[in-house]
């Protein structure tokens, strides 16, 4: 656990260090005119104290060095905004969106190549494995068994992040095709292969889990095409 | 002529049979299919296919990164028994459960000796 001290001798009762403490580890001791620990327990081991007290009279040991957020101001007013810690009269704009999702890509990105990393060849099994469960979630869909209605729900469901037009085979095969997928976006915008790529492949076993949980059958998955938009082939195995 | 799944299912009776040890056996395709299974019935089959093709798949990364080397065979000890994973061919797995009192160096025999028998027969009619 981190502790922290202050230098009684430097101090000079600035209150920066009671301000800035996300976790509130400071108060002012209005008799000696310091500042002093009254919440040692509280201390998550920032270190924003120490980098803020001009008096440099701050330490905090036994503390994992944090990456210092504190310092990045753009971050440090995002993320408040976020939280809606700041008045209602400054809204989140579109270039505040952008940046969150920009962020967001970056880390999705790397959670599938993490997954890639680790589990090598077995990351389809796992993106199936997540569709099956992620099924159980949306109870109403297995109301129907039939791939018409399944579809329509899927499509309803999904109706705020994605679009798709379906082609059902008699052999049970559905195509599906996904105009302006928003995984393009960010796989390209990583410089990966649309389709391929892992984020891609792990999406479409996602979706081949939900289909076989919803329909009980077991479909696995194909991509057809890319360009511009993608088209899959989910099939039956025997 | 019988297909290839039941070829499989045959040489997995094989093996169940050959031990009383041998609780179960599964081949799963990497992507997380059963392709054929003798597994006792309170088992998720779905479960097992998908762990095992995770298991592979770690079992690939961890040989290739610290041993430069080919996988063979993973294997899981637990308090009632163990779980023996096998690569088959290319892109499957055998999965063997037995009882904590199998003799392993048995089951492995067996399994090595069906691990080529059922890469054989995956690969007749691939």
């Amino acid at each position: 656990m981190p502790t922290v001290h202050i230098e009684e001798a430097g101090c000079r009762d600035c209150s920066l260090c009671v301000d800035i403490c996300p976790t509130k580890v400071f108060e002012e001791d209005a008799g000696k005119k310091l500042a002093r620990v009254a919440r040692q327990d509280d201390c998550i081991g920032c270190t924003s104290c120490v980098y803020l007290c001009p008096s440099r009279c701050l330490s905090v040991t036994d503390a994992k060095l944090q990456r210092p957020f504190h310092r990045i101001d753009t971050d440090a007013t995002l993320i408040s905004r976020f939280l809606q810690q700041v008045p209602v009269t400054e809204q989140l704009g579109s270039a505040d969106y952008a940046e969150a999702l920009s962020d967001t890509q970056v880390r999705i990105k790397a959670l599938a190549a993490a997954l890639k990393e680790i589990m090598g060849r077995g990351h389809k099994a796992v993106g199936r494995s997540a569709g099956t469960l992620a099924a159980t979630h949306m109870p109403e869909m297995y109301e129907t068994a039939e791939m018409k209605d399944l579809l329509a729900g899927l499509r309803q469901r999904f109706a705020n992040a994605f679009e798709f037009e379906a082609k059902l085979e008699d052999d049970g095969a559905v195509t599906l095709t996904f105009p302006g997928c928003a995984l393009h976006k960010v796989v390209s915008s990583q410089g990966d292969v649309v389709g391929s790529a892992t984020l891609c492949e792990l999406f479409h076993e996602y979706f081949a889990g939900l289909m076989s949980a919803f329909s009980g059958k077991s479909y696995s998955v194909a991509t057809l095409g890319t360009v511009g938009q993608c088209t899959m082939k989910f099939q039956i195995r025997s | 002529m019988a297909s290839r799944t039941e070829k499989m299912q045959d040489i997995l009776r094989g093996l169940r049979s050959a031990s009383p040890d041998i609780i179960g056996a599964a081949v799963v395709s990497i992507d997380g299919f059963i392709v054929a299974s003798v597994l006792p019935s309170e088992v998720d089959e779905e479960l097992v296919s998908g762990m095992a093709a995770a298991m592979l798949g770690v079992g690939e990364r961890i040989s290739s990164e610290l041993m430069a080397s080919v996988m063979e065979q993973v294997y899981v000890r637990s308090e009632k028994g163990y779980v023996v994973l096998n690569a088959v061919g290319a892109d499957s797995v055998l999965v063997v459960l037995t009882n904590k009192d199998a003799k392993l160096g048995l089951v492995f025999i067996e399994v090595k000796r069906r691990c080529a028998e059922l890469a054989k027969a995956i690969a007749a009619q691939a």
